[in-house]
């Protein structure tokens, strides 16, 4: 396992990568649909709380720094909980893969390939996946990069295409709905935030030098955020909350309003284009971990005999879920983000506090600075 | 040499991906312009007429033997008991396919639009192939009038109303009502829709002047808004009063307007406003919003009808005070007939007590707002400042009249 190495930029660049895909348009949709035009703040809370969940989680990888998450189980609580909690994120990542895979399909089936049939553009991706999951983790995480420059420029891109129309009164009045909505809204952002916290938590290990770990995820939330919020800001400011809590991916409408100059009425594709990267990273990512759980509990030693029965779960998963869109953001709305909510805050939280009190803390942490004398 | 296996399957599973959507392109219709009616056979059914680009058109600027020649645009009308029913109706006689990508502007029927607007905006606001900055207008007319008419400079009337559109900042005679601020409109809980109003006007050509009957050639134009409350139309603002509506909520209204020349009211004075901005302040008087529109903006002098004797500095302070003047009282003209004749908040009022007095009005004043909307008061304070003489130095003088 610890033969694949990842470095501190790839790691820093994976996390907005994470979170990019389904959040700026997906999630953005279904926070407008709870709390209108309080969509961004209540999804600058959600990153505000989701950042201190994941600093939780790099806490504990950097204690037990050889271990993925499901090994940390293993060793706080036990074996055969260990194996439970593998079981329980496999199927959380298979779902969150389905869930991220969606993201593309979705783009694809409503703006682009309306007549190809909703399986083939599923079974196609999956099987690019699939590719990135065989050919292993480093390389998935080498487009990273890619992909981070790609939401770059989409959000320059996207800027500059709909400034013209932005008023600033659809923000406004801040909190309107209230306190206590926004923060029941921000649960919603858990549904991005939960996948990016789990898998940083199966990756952890990877990373070639965990110093200052804690800083380097900090820093790579406070980018993702802000790529993130500039979404939800322009949208509503673009087109307001009522017509933003009309569609399914918001980002595409949005993307319908822009209009760079004269001379590029509509850069849709162009969109897709740079999106692209970063769907793949973070999907293949999540493949990879549902893959990787069910390696570490099963002992199967060959990913082939894994990858291959998972993708054929995979396929009907991710054609089921969204083959009515309605149902896939029915989905998002509930169970999923409440699923997401639970595992993301619930797991770290009880692992550390059970080796808090069990000394296990104390002793990883002893353990991790011999080793590193 | 396994890892080539399944690239080449790879790669050959993504290509054949995209032939379901498949489209070449000389089997694609473009619609540039499109026209929704009632129909005059049964009110319930829409009439829709295409615009559609028909590129073997040589057109009247094309070369070529005369005789031959093709309009450059194809239209087609057909009925149908939604939009999309009539839109495939029409392809039952197209011989390409219809694609609504390109298309420029939608004209909708007055008397669809009194009824209800509903249909239009959400068909085009669903249709995923439509850009959201398609231009959108009203017209008295049919809809089908102004998309049958020849007007405009260009061999495709569609593209010409929109550069109709995109001039019209210039004018300032109005807002520009896209797809976009439609559907805002429409989907916002406080603001209510005005949408540009499209007609046709007798213009005559230069070569008409030697045969005036034969030369007479109807032209499109922008004159004034439709006023909605909620889904249905309930009349028009003038061209006079959109610029009314437009110095305020316009974004940077390039108008030009004509002042009474300080020495002589009969003569007149053109003056260029430029970087105009606006802003709406409200404050609550016993539970009453009152409302302060605050516009300022720079003026340019561009004509003078006379000379005159002033100093430059005496010049710019009379037109300055003119200016105001004349922009505040269009402006109380065009409030005051939106209040108590249309009683619809298009002015976003509505809004701007939201985002101001956010606990009144999320306690009491969103649920009687429309009775409230027409009795605000409305102050008006305009505050013009002309920086420019434009290349002169001292205004137009007339020494041999001094003499």
């Amino acid at each position: 396992m610890t033969k694949v190495q990842i470095d501190r930029m790839q790691y820093f660049l994976l996390i907005p990568n994470l979170l990019f895909p389904k959040a700026i348009g997906i999630t953005a949709g279904v926070t407008a649909r709870r709390v209108g035009g309080d969509a961004w703040t209540a999804m600058a809370i959600g990153f505000a709380a989701g950042t201190l969940m994941l600093l939780l989680i790099v806490f504990l990888s950097s204690r037990f720094s050889k271990l993925t998450i499901i090994g940390i189980v293993e060793q706080v609580i036990g074996k055969w909980p260990g194996k439970l909690a593998g079981l329980m994120l496999a199927a959380f990542f298979s779902l969150g893969f389905a869930v991220s895979a969606n993201v593309m399909t979705l783009h694809l089936k409503e703006y682009f390939l309306i007549e190809t049939p909703f399986l083939v553009i599923c079974l196609i991706y999956i099987l690019l996946c699939m590719y990135g999951v065989i050919l292993g983790i480093e390389n998935i995480i080498r487009y990273a990069l890619l992909g981070f420059l790609g939401c770059l420029l989409i959000n320059v891109t996207m800027i500059f295409g709909t400034i013209g129309d932005f008023e600033m009164i659809n923000l406004l009045p801040l909190f309107d709905r209230g306190i206590v909505d926004n923060l029941a809204a921000s649960i919603y952002v858990f549904g991005d935030l939960a996948l990016a916290a789990m898998a940083i938590g199966m990756i952890f290990p990877m990373l070639n030098d965990n110093n200052k770990a804690g800083r380097l995820t900090f820093w790579a939330m406070a980018v993702s955020a802000v790529i993130i919020i500039t979404w939800p800001v322009l949208e509503l400011g673009v087109m307001g909350a009522g017509a933003m809590e009309q569609y399914v991916v918001v980002c595409m409408q949005q993307i319908r309003c822009a209009q760079l100059t004269r001379f590029l009425p509509r850069y849709e594709l162009i969109m897709v284009f740079f999106f692209t990267f970063s769907t793949f990273v973070q999907s293949a990512t999540l493949y990879f971990c549902a893959m990787y759980s069910i390696k570490q509990i099963s002992g199967i030693k060959k990913d082939w005999y894994i990858v291959v029965p998972l993708s054929l779960v995979l396929v009907p998963i991710t054609y089921f879920m969204a083959k009515d869109h309605n149902n896939y953001v029915n989905f998002l709305d509930y169970p999923w983000a409440q699923i997401c909510l639970a595992v993301s805050l619930g797991l770290p939280l009880l692992l550390f506090v059970m080796a808090l009190f069990s000394g296990k803390l104390m002793t990883a942490s002893s353990a991790n600075n011999s080793t590193g004398s | 040499m396994r890892k080539l296996i399944l690239s080449v399957l790879l790669i050959t599973l993504l290509l054949p991906g995209g032939c379901w959507d498949m489209r070449e392109i000389n089997e694609i219709g473009l619609v540039m312009a499109v026209g929704i009616d009632k129909s005059s056979r049964d009110p319930n059914l829409f009439w829709v007429t295409v615009q559609v680009a028909n590129p073997q058109g040589s057109g009247s600027s094309g070369g070529g033997d005369k005789e031959k020649n093709e309009s450059q645009v194809w239209i087609a009308s057909a009925e149908g008991r939604t939009i999309f029913d009539a839109i495939r109706e029409i392809a039952r006689f197209s011989s390409q396919r219809i694609m609504w990508a390109h298309n420029n502007i939608i004209v909708v029927g007055e008397s669809l639009a009194r009824e209800d607007i509903t249909p239009v905006i959400d068909f085009f606001t669903h249709n995923y192939e439509l850009r959201m900055k398609t231009w959108v207008a009203i017209t008295p007319l049919q809809a089908s009038d102004i998309i049958k008419s020849n007007a405009g400079m260009g061999n495709i009337p569609g593209r010409a109303i929109t550069e109709v559109f995109r001039f019209q900042k210039l004018t300032g005679l109005g807002l520009p009502s896209d797809l976009l601020n439609v559907f805002h409109d429409f989907s916002d809980e406080n603001n209510h829709i005005l949408i540009s109003r499209l007609t046709l006007n007798q213009a005559l050509t230069e070569a008409g002047l030697a045969n005036v009957s034969e030369n007479i050639v109807e032209q499109i134009e922008i004159s004034g808004m439709a006023v909605f409350h909620n889904t249905r139309m309930l009349g028009y603002l003038s061209a006079d009063e959109a610029r009314g509506l437009s110095w305020f909520l316009g974004e940077e209204p390039n108008s030009v307007i004509s002042l009474p020349h300080p020495e002589n009211s009969v003569k007149a004075v053109a003056v260029e406003m430029r970087s105009v901005h606006a802003k709406i302040e409200s404050r609550l008087n016993q539970d009453m919003p009152e409302f302060t529109i605050e516009i300022s903006g720079t003026g340019h002098i561009t004509e003078e009808d006379i000379s005159s004797s002033l100093t430059m500095d005496e010049f710019k302070s009379a037109l300055e005070g003119l200016a105001e003047q004349q922009i505040a009282t269009e402006v109380r003209s065009s409030v005051s007939k939106v209040q108590k004749e249309f009683r619809s908040d298009v002015l976003k009022f509505g809004s701007t007590v939201h985002v101001q007095h956010k606990k009144e009005w999320n306690q009491d004043l969103k649920y009687r707002w429309a009775e409230t909307f027409p009795e605000v008061e409305v102050e008006v304070v305009v505050n013009v400042s002309i920086d420019s003489s434009t290349l002169n130095q001292i205004p137009q003088r007339n020494y041999k009249e001094r003499s």
